[in-house]
């Protein structure tokens, strides 16, 4: 770095998202939001890497949602006053109970609890993120679980202190580099599972 | 932070000079503290506001659903209790004192219609024609065919001098069965009051709601 050179241009690949603001967390005792801005950024550098989310789970969730506030909004704006209308209430109720039930089972099956599903993609199913994080530990845990072989799965445990400053910003490269790595170590491993099919 | 209230008061020199003796060491830099408290608030604020940006439109549909879900699950008790009860509103707040000194302004009350015949004695809560604030009184006087189909009801408020005639509508004597929203099988004591207090300054419930909305839209599973 001597002080007649110039700093070289930086090369930005020409599909680049706009450059926008650095993530900073205001509060860093909040353990949510630490799970969710780690789990925000781990969520974009896995669909950075060409994979698509499968929007049908979440327009699912939302049409069955959607329905039931239907139902809902029915029982106390629909025609009628109410005790000669109590089959009418009795019959939103039960819809709306039958709905949430069906919707919750619904994204307990497909989701679990990751919150990002996947499409299927250059050969894989599908995978699943997600991530946990115990109550007053520092140790996060992400986790890539393929769609259709659950057996298929990397996990890689970090000490969250290590990639937030002490101003709160987070510290995106390092993160980012740490997802990458362990996409990699899950690409990988299903490399190995194909080809002990074959 | 009472001595440095005093301190501000605008006979603060009255007050400095009389106390000379006894003055006490000037109050830490207050100003300074009330602006960093007012900056943390707004931090929280503005994260939030934040969040919500980064969320593609679709997130932002799953989660006003949520919202909506969380605010019908509440609708949709109430609307069970209005079953199980038979009464149009199984729960009501006291807003007057006319039935002292049984139940109290701020009293809340639980209802049921029950398929009892209506006796007197018996505190029931009744909607007048065009009305929409339900009363609460006593029975005191029924009428009633002989085959139990048509039943005549004249009611009083405990602590009123007269019967309600003063207040029903316009030629009207008696009430009916279909004026009869529920009958009192309980209470809870002033829990209402809450209730009388966001009537009286709105103000209150839509800051309340939308503090509660902006915090259930934004914060993150755990």
């Amino acid at each position: 770095m001597g002080r007649n050179k110039k700093p070289e241009p930086v090369k930005v690949p020409a599909n680049a998202e706009p450059a926008r603001d650095p993530i900073r967390l205001s509060n860093l005792y909040d353990a949510g939001s630490l799970k969710g801005t780690l789990d925000e950024f781990a969520r974009e550098v896995i669909l950075d890497q060409g994979h698509q989310e499968d929007t049908v789970i979440n327009n699912v969730k939302i049409a069955l949602g959607l329905a039931a506030i239907g139902c809902a909004v029915y029982s106390q704006y629909g025609p009628g006053k109410f005790p000669a209308n109590w089959w009418t209430v009795f019959g939103c109720v039960i819809s709306y109970i039958v709905l949430t039930f069906v919707m919750n089972v619904y994204s307990w099956k497909t989701e679990g609890d990751a919150f990002l599903v996947t499409k299927p993609f250059r050969g894989g199913k599908g995978l699943r993120l997600s991530s946990r994080m115990t109550r007053f530990s520092d140790e996060y845990t992400l986790v890539l679980t393929d769609r259709k072989n659950p057996k298929i799965e990397v996990m890689n445990t970090v000490r969250i202190p290590n990639f937030f400053h002490a101003d709160g910003y987070l510290a995106e490269s390092a993160w980012r580099a740490e997802v990458e790595k362990l996409w990699r170590a899950f690409e990988e491993k299903q490399g190995d599972k194909a080809k002990k099919r074959d | 932070v009472l001595e440095s209230h005093l301190l501000h008061l605008p006979f603060k020199g009255f007050a400095l000079v009389n106390a000379v003796g006894t003055r006490k060491l000037p109050a830490p830099k207050l100003p300074a503290l009330e602006a960093e408290k007012e900056l943390l608030k707004m931090d929280f604020i503005m994260d939030h506001l934040r969040e919500l940006r980064r969320m593609n439109w679709r997130q932002m549909v799953a989660q006003g659903m949520q919202l909506g879900l969380i605010i019908t699950s509440a609708l949709m008790i109430w609307k069970s209790l209005m079953l199980v009860t038979g009464s149009e509103s199984p729960v009501v707040v006291v807003l007057s004192g006319s039935m002292e000194p049984g139940f109290y302004r701020g009293d809340i009350l639980f209802l049921n219609m029950g398929k009892k015949p209506i006796r007197t004695g018996e505190v029931v809560v009744f909607n007048l024609d065009g009305r929409d604030i339900p009363i609460v009184h006593r029975v005191i006087k029924v009428h009633e065919r002989r085959n139990g189909t048509h039943i005549d009801i004249l009611t009083k408020g405990d602590n009123n001098y007269g019967d309600d005639r003063a207040l029903y509508n316009e030629g009207q004597e008696w009430l009916h069965q279909h004026h009869i929203m529920g009958r009192a099988v309980g209470f809870l004591p002033k829990v209402g009051m809450v209730t009388i207090i966001m009537n009286d300054y709105p103000a209150l419930k839509f800051l309340l709601i939308g503090a509660l909305g902006l915090l259930v839209l934004t914060t993150k599973d755990g």
